[in-house]
């Protein structure tokens, strides 16, 4: 294996385009475990780290640009993310412990395909879009058409996450994001929640967009359980209406961090944790 | 094989780097500072937390290769001369925050790092630092205890 640490990012899409077997790779948090277990052995990383222009910030027209390469410290403690996509920052402090956010990257827990990861839920519930850069072409996909099935997204071979796009809610929206974990600390999640609404006068949903995580082969939003919700006013019951609603709209699996039934329990559990959060804005 | 420059505990080093070495191996195996310790190997235990570039990290999750050239790093090694390292591995001494000490080096390091960035840290605080640091001896009260003095001896 060779290791490359480009500077720029022509430098590093150059060198995924013309390296044969080139992989992209940031924070390692998730790479270098398996390396060195013998589960993958490419034959030349390309690191990203070093490349200034894939940690930026910035908002433009209503939209938040964050660069793929900003880590879970910075997602967590950035004043825009926290005021503007609050269910982004929490999923990132909510991820490993301090050590692990200050290497594991945005763009890498997106690209990892993982059902359980962490930031995908509210980044779907924020209705986000990735700019996918390769040497060749510049792609924008909504986050929903990137995961394809369990582990498969659609990434091509020399393209890499180079960024994401969140529009801006309104002042008044509410975004919250929980996780249900085996400690608050180093856990990946059993179930994770986001949630994103507009709530009008008489507390009426105009608008909700729910999203989960380890409750099907990839991320997803909650469809069912939104249209459900849209025009109705949010009272204790309506909680209990959509808990019931989002336990038969997902598909979870028994595995070696939870059962499928002790899942779909939690995700009704959360999601009236999230629909309480949201009333009580 | 690639050469890396290092600062390592203000010491220049120059090592040769074979492919997927990781930075745990380079500190203990080529510059002999076996004070960072192995634990877990995939960044569960918090027992090889090393400080680059001013950055709590962990050792056995970091590619040695992919560090640039004149990376700074600090380890347990370099505490004793560095005035809040110093004073945090007293505080530990006092304390008694050390039992079978395999999980001190790193316990050392997150306290240096969260001491950095705020120098009178809540309870509530040092905890969320320490979450990734795991301890299967004390019970962590003696080293959020010896954090705490750490830091009110600055005050």
């Amino acid at each position: 294996m060779r290791v490359h640490t480009p500077h720029d990012l022509p430098e590093a899409l150059e060198l995924l385009a013309s390296l044969p077997g080139a992989i992209p790779a940031a924070g390692t948090t998730d790479l270098l475990p398996r390396w060195h277990a013998g589960r993958t052995r490419p034959d030349h990383l390309v690191i990203l780290t070093h490349i200034p222009c894939l940690r930026r910030i910035s908002v433009e027209d209503d939209v938040l640009y964050l660069g793929a390469l900003l880590t879970h410290h910075l997602l967590a403690t950035s004043a825009f993310v926290t005021a503007h996509v609050p269910a982004l920052s929490a999923a990132a402090l909510s991820i490993g412990a301090p050590a692990i956010r200050n290497m594991g990257t945005m763009g890498g827990n997106i690209a990892n395909a993982s059902p359980a990861a962490d930031l995908p839920p509210p980044l779907l519930a924020h209705e986000t879009s990735l700019v996918l850069s390769s040497a060749s072409s510049v792609r924008i996909l909504p986050l929903h058409e990137f995961f394809l099935s369990y582990s498969k997204v659609d990434l091509q071979p020399g393209e890499i996450i180079s960024e994401v796009r969140i529009p801006l809610l309104p002042a008044h929206a509410r975004s919250f994001f929980f996780k249900l974990g085996t400690r608050k600390a180093q856990s990946i999640a059993k179930v994770s929640i986001a949630g994103t609404a507009l709530l009008g006068r008489g507390r009426v949903i105009e608008s909700i967009r729910l999203a989960a995580g380890s409750i099907a082969p990839i991320p997803l939003r909650l469809h069912g359980t939104e249209s459900a919700l849209i025009g109705r006013t949010l009272t204790i019951d309506l909680c209990d209406e959509a808990s019931r609603i989002a336990m038969a709209e997902v598909h979870p699996i028994d595995d070696v961090r939870s059962t499928a039934s002790y899942r779909r329990h939690a995700v009704g559990v959360l999601v009236h944790r999230l629909l309480t959060a949201i009333e009580r804005g | 094989m690639i050469r890396r420059t290092m600062v390592v505990n203000g010491r220049t080093e120059t090592v040769d780097i074979e492919p997927g070495l990781r930075l745990i191996d380079v500190l203990r195996d080529r510059l002999n500072l076996t004070g960072t310790k192995e634990g877990c190997g995939e960044g569960e235990c918090g027992s090889c937390s090393v400080i680059v570039d001013g950055t709590l990290v962990l050792a056995c999750l970091t590619l040695a290769e992919s560090l640039v050239d004149g990376t700074r790093i600090l380890t347990v090694e370099g505490l004793s001369n560095d005035a809040l390292g110093a004073r945090l591995q007293r505080a530990f001494l006092a304390c008694h925050a050390v039992q079978c000490g395999y999980c001190t080096p790193g316990m050392l390091l997150a306290a240096h790092a969260l001491l950095t960035e705020d120098p009178d840290p809540t309870s509530e605080r040092i905890v969320q630092a320490l979450s990734g640091n795991l301890c299967r001896c004390t019970g962590y009260a003696m080293i959020v205890e010896a954090i705490q003095a750490a830091s009110r001896e600055h005050g």
